[in-house]
């Protein structure tokens, strides 16, 4: 038993944006699976809750340029659509990831990424793709980069009375592209990860990387883009020595600390391995050779 | 081996259709109108003195039935161990005390009308708490000056030794001293169903205890004693219990919920959060080990030295006697004439060690099985061989008193796994690919049939025939998940001829229930089984005594089987046994009803061997240990239920998988706060994480048991976790002695040994 | 208090409940369906597991209210009498069940899984059911019993 003092079940964006407006108390319940389990540890009273399950907030579209994903589309809808399996198959596998199937079935995407969370699983490849972010309030829309959305441990930029209603993702040229998630847990179900690393790599006709994107979840307090890294691989042919720089590099965008879940000396030499790992399968996807 | 009608069958589970149906009721299942819901409150603290402490806003507050604190609960030292009558463990606890020695020590407890409501009253508990010196290591706890947790015990819960031979001599002659220190993680049982009682009134006023628990008998004993309660005045019930693995089998907060009954006069449910199981129910003892072997040339142990010392943590519970029950393994699966054993149980700020599945064994095997790969790898000789000429052959001599084997399929079981985990084919394979390395581990293990001759072993049976031919067991002995109702009536059946399906079960229930102990030790199908068989028999030679007359043959030529008399020398069937057992119920003259009572108890123990192997691959670059294939044999005598048995060796295989690779309760170094107190941190093995597993059962015929057999629900607990880390050092050429081996463990192990070898 | 109607084991219901009120809640202390088990609360074990609308889901991550207009299956629905579905006769079969507390979620997810993949492979099995922990750890048993119900079913 939770002590709920008010839910609401908006059936229009509308409506759920004016509740926001005028109860800017009110916590959002998307799946429920993170919010709930934060009322009971806390044993939080007199909570408004806004639940998303009868806003039209979930699915997935295909616009050519970018595909749109409703924040409230839950992560087996995620991994189960067949545009994201042909277009944006990390985030399939980082769906399948999270948690088990039970979690997958009623968690939602936009809430993993509005928990703020550094080891949520859907954010590496997120930041790794340029994900853009659509934010709503009664005032009306802004969109976000999801690498400026996450400002701290458990802290997002949503404002008062702001909700995220649409998940953006840049699609390029799906010749010579491929991406990749690892979840490194010490399980292989219903775990959290040690360390969450996605990569994205594009090839020129050349052969050289044309875009390199490596995003990091757990090695720091929000996810992070190893930019020096990135910048090493970008206009070049990688090499297993050329890779094994840029691990080296994907440091210096991490800040990991020690926890009793893991030691900052491992998770930084998670981050050197996982870092190359992630890449270079991006790297073999896209058509480059298995290094 | 004999054939048998009922015994050797894989009879399904009686309970299966309850359970597949959600019909089967557990505790927490269980509703009464005016039920109350408790709460504990428990010491935030790791070690901590009430020096005041107010109720009064809590007791006022509405729907609130009753607040105890230690001032309202019988001040009567006691200890929780759950053996019969444990004399020898230190009567350290009391239900409620004012002394706090770890963090989660009940501090008060609440009975209200809701769960809700009894949450808010314990934040309205009032206590100032006096901080004491707090201790979660065994070195602080044993450190010159270190303060008692309990007068006068010098921090030792017990400790014990013994020599055979001269261990001196023969080292000095030894060709070879290895030596090795080992240290295993404190882990939790985590069944699925958590701690759960109710406890209610009946119309005299005697205490009703539906507990879900391993133990009923003793939980009674421990009850009435931590009560100042006559045994009389207490009936406990056992229904369907959603999993123990020895963390059920002791008193842990049902004395509070029999106080809140009592004090309220209603029925008190005190159902515990996964939390609570996780943080203060009981744990699995850590234990630092240290080994000293010393061997000849050519690879014979000449003497073996242990030094054991575990961390009981703030309470005996089953403490020290873990301890014995590695002093016999550490004596009997080597043979070695020359033994030394010192072992200490240590009180420390920490939650509480008590039993669990395979009891001290899983520690004592994670460090004695790495050291022996040590042996090995030291003397070149390859490891399997090196096992099967060092370990117990029928015949060899036993050095521990009262153990006695007869029967050992150890030397089979080893050759049957090298077969079926393709071992000399491995050897050749390779090894190698990139930062992925595979390896190959051995682990042997033993483990004894009952408690004895360390604590009393008995149990009872009763079998009563109803007029038609159909039948009633009685039985104290617990159905925890193993399937022990099922072979119990296997054995009832087989022993009286009468049909399984015309056997009810009552169990358990003290009021009408024999004696029997509980689930524990793996005891149940060696003692109870013989003490139902004893019963069923009786029950049989009662009736074929009286069929005599009525057939006019010798009693040597009856038998019963399947709901007949049979003639022995025909094997055709004469009579139902029906038409005989109406005729004695309803004999005009000479009636006679049909009811035996026996009980068994074992004046020798006996020994179950085995041996785990496993393949695995390590990703090097990560530490991460992937398990391909793991196989056990195992020497339990003869299976009474392959199907069952089946389960009890992959539950048990599996749950000393998330021992060797992914489980550890995490003890904050500041607070003595346990950190991971939840299943997504306290890592038990998923569906995903399970390898292929073989299993086989290599039947021998154990004379001393009812029906051949030997024991096993823990058994299969014990060797693959260390199969495992020997494998990993197969795979790495790194010896890892400490457990768990997560990938950061095992990283790290990796990495030092590398900047060793620069 | 508010009033939600839904669909429980097929038969139309008409529950009042707390907006707090956890589905777990609703199902085992209000409509007295105890083979829903409590056994973490919080997501990590799957012994609350039911089927909201054919999906396996932890009924104790759900509140009651957003039950409403759906249809709830508990272990209670999938067979009636003494007799057993396919799938639970299949895992009385196959030694699939020991202490018994998983087994009604573990039940349940098998079920969904076979209305959704005819016939699923170990792996399958693995990662569909992963969600429900067994500390008993009848996991290959249970494996054996979800193959073993594919085969019954496919059969007709």
């Amino acid at each position: 038993m939770y002590f709920v003092k008010k839910l609401y079940l908006p059936e229009t964006l509308p409506e759920a944006l004016k509740i926001l407006k005028e109860h800017p108390e009110t916590t959002i319940l998307a799946g429920g699976t993170d919010v709930l389990v934060k009322m009971r540890h806390k044993r939080m009273r007199d909570v408004t809750l806004l639940s998303l399950a009868k806003l039209p907030l979930s699915g997935v579209e295909d616009k050519g340029d970018e595909i749109v994903i409703g924040p409230g589309t839950t992560f087996t809808a995620l991994a189960e659509n067949p545009i994201m399996q042909t277009r944006l198959p990390m985030l399939c596998t980082a769906a399948r990831s999270m948690g088990g199937p039970q979690i997958q079935n009623v968690a939602t995407i936009g809430g993993n990424v509005c928990n703020g969370a550094t080891s949520a699983d859907s954010a590496p490849s997120l930041f790794a793709l340029d994900a853009v972010l659509t934010l709503t309030s009664a005032g009306g829309d802004r969109r976000v980069p999801i690498r400026e959305f996450y400002t701290g441990p458990g802290r997002v930029k949503l404002e008062s009375g702001e909700m995220l209603t649409a998940i953006h993702i840049p699609a390029g040229e799906q010749a010579r592209w491929g991406g990749v998630y690892i979840k490194f847990s010490t399980r292989k179900a219903m775990d959290i990860a040690i360390l969450g690393s996605a990569a994205v790599c594009e090839l020129g006709e050349d052969g050289r990387v044309i875009k390199a994107a490596i995003a990091m979840g757990v090695a720091a307090p929000t996810p992070v883009r190893c930019t020096d890294a990135e910048a090493l691989l970008t206009g070049k042919t990688p090499t297993a020595e050329l890779l094994q720089e840029a691990g080296r590099l994907a440091l210096t965008a991490c800040s990991p600390r020690s926890s009793w879940r893991a030691t900052k000396e491992y998770r930084e030499a998670l981050i050197q391995e996982l870092s190359v790992r992630a890449f270079q399968e991006a790297y073999r996807l896209a058509g480059g050779k298995a290094l | 081996m004999k054939k048998y009608n009922v015994v050797g069958k894989s009879v399904p589970r009686i309970d299966a259709w309850a359970k597949a149906t959600g019909a089967a009721k557990y505790v927490g299942d269980m509703q009464r109108p005016d039920m109350l819901h408790a709460k504990i409150l428990h010491s935030p603290l790791a070690h901590a003195w009430i020096r005041r402490i107010d109720v009064s806003r809590a007791a006022a507050l509405p729907g609130v039935r009753a607040v105890i604190t230690y001032m309202d609960v019988p001040q009567i030292p006691f200890t929780t161990c759950g053996h019969p009558y444990p004399f020898d463990t230190p009567k350290d606890s009391l239900i409620l005390s004012r002394h706090l020695r770890y963090v989660g020590d009940p501090v008060a407890a609440v009975a209200a009308d809701t769960q809700e409501i009894a949450l808010d009253a314990l934040e309205l508990i009032e206590v100032e708490y006096e901080e004491l010196p707090a201790y979660f290591t065994i070195d602080a706890a044993l450190a010159e000056g270190a303060v008692e947790l309990h007068e006068g015990l010098k921090n030792l819960a017990g400790e014990s030794e013994f020599e055979i031979g001269d261990v001196e001599g023969a080292m000095a002659q030894a060709d070879f001293i290895i030596e090795d220190t080992v240290e295993t993680p404190i882990v939790t049982h985590s069944p699925i169903e958590p701690h759960v009682s109710l406890v209610e009134l009946d119309e005299q006023g005697r205490l009703v205890c539906y507990f879900s628990t391993q133990v009923p008998s003793i939980m009674r004993e421990r009850l009435a004693y931590a009560l100042g309660m006559r045994m009389g005045q207490i009936r406990v019930v056992k229904g369907h219990v959603g999993g123990g693995f020895g963390g059920k089998q002791e008193p842990i907060f049902e004395p509070i919920n029999a106080v809140l009954t009592m004090k309220t006069g209603k029925p008190v449910r005190l159902e515990l959060t996964r939390e609570e199981c996780l943080a203060c129910t009981r744990t699995r003892h850590s234990a630092r080990i240290h080994m000293r072997t010393g061997l000849t040339r050519d690879g014979k142990m000449l003497a073996r030295i242990m030094d054991i010392d575990q961390n009981t943590g703030a309470y005996s519970s089953h403490g020290h006697n873990v301890v014995f029950a590695i002093a016999m393994a550490f004596a009997t699966l080597y043979p070695t004439p020359n033994l030394r054993f010192h072992g200490r149980s240590v009180y420390t700020n920490i939650p509480i060690a008590g039993a669990m599945r395979a009891y001290g064994c899983p520690q004592y095997a994670f460090a004695m099985e790495s050291h022996v790969e040590h042996m090995a790898r030291e003397l070149g000789i390859d490891s399997l061989e090196f096992r099967r000429k060092n370990s117990y052959h029928l015949g060899d001599p036993i050095n521990f008193p009262h153990v006695s084997v007869s029967t050992c399929g150890l030397q089979d079981a080893i050759d049957q796994c090298e077969e079926a985990i393709g071992y000399q084919a491995f050897l050749k394979e390779p090894r190698s690919d990139g930062t992925s390395k595979r390896g190959i581990g051995t682990a042997l293990f033993s483990y004894g049939q009952s408690c004895y001759p360390h604590s009393v072993e008995l149990s009872g049976a009763r079998v009563r025939v109803n007029e038609d031919a159909t039948a009633t067991l009685y039985i104290g002995c617990a159905e925890i998940g193993q399937g022990t109702d099922t072979v119990m009536l296997q054995i009832a059946a087989e022993a009286s001829g009468i049909p399984l399906a015309d056997i009810n079960l009552v169990a358990v229930d003290t009021d009408s229930c024999p004696f029997d102990p509980g689930a524990y030790a793996s005891r149940q199908t060696y003692v109870a089984g013989h003490a139902v068989k004893k019963a069923a028999a009786a029950c049989k030679e009662q009736i074929l005594r009286y069929a005599v007359n009525k057939l006019s043959v010798n009693y040597e030529r009856l038998d019963a089987a399947d709901g007949w008399i049979i003639d022995r020398d025909t094997d055709q069937r004469m009579v139902s046994l029906k038409e005989i057992t109406m005729q004695m119920y309803y004999d005009c003259h000479t009636p006679v009803t049909i009811c035996q009572e026996e009980s068994f108890a074992p004046t020798d123990n006996m020994l179950t061997f085995g041996v785990s192997m496993a393949i695995v691959k390590v990703d090097t670059a990560t530490g991460k240990v992937e398990v391909e294939k793991l196989v056990t044999a195992i020497d339990s005598g003869r299976i009474i239920n392959p199907q069952l048995a089946m389960g009890q060796l992959n539950g048990g295989n599996i749950m000393s998988l998330g021992y060797g690779l992914s489980e550890q309760l995490l003890i904050d170094p500041k607070s003595g706060r346990v950190l991971n107190d939840n299943l997504l941190d306290y890592k038990v093995p998923t569906f995903a994480d399970v390898p292929p597993i073989e299993g086989y059962f290599i039947e021998t015929d154990e004379p001393s048991s009812a029906y051949g057999n030997k024991s096993l629900g823990e058994p299969p607990n014990i060797a693959p976790a260390v199969a495992v880390r020997n494998a990993v050092l197969d795979a790495t050429g790194v010896a890892i002695n400490q457990g768990p081996l997560t990938p950061e463990r095992v990283y790290l192990a990796l990495k030092a040994a590398k900047e060793q070898e620069v | 208090m508010i009033e939600i109607k839904c669909t429980v084991n097929g038969k139309p219901t008409q529950v009042r409940i707390e907006e707090g009120e956890t589905l777990l809640d609703m199902i085992r202390e209000r409509l007295g369906l105890t083979g829903t088990k409590r056994g973490c609360e919080v997501g990590e074990c799957g012994a609350c597991t039911v089927l909201l609308d054919g999906v396996p889901t932890d009924s104790c991550l759900m509140l009651a209210a957003l039950a409403d207009g759906k249809d709830i299956l508990t272990i209670e629905g999938i067979s009636s009498g003494r007799e057993l579905s396919v799938m639970q006769q299949a895992f009385v079969d196959e030694g699939a069940i020991q202490c018994g507390y998983c087994t009604p979620g573990m039940i349940l997810t098998a079920h969904a899984l076979l209305k959704k993949n005819k016939n699923p492979t170990a792996e399958d099995i693995k990662r569909e059911l992963a969600g429900n922990m067994c500390r008993c750890a009848a996991y290959n048993q249970i494996i054996n019993a979800v193959q073993k119900a594919a085969r019954e079913e496919n059969k007709d």
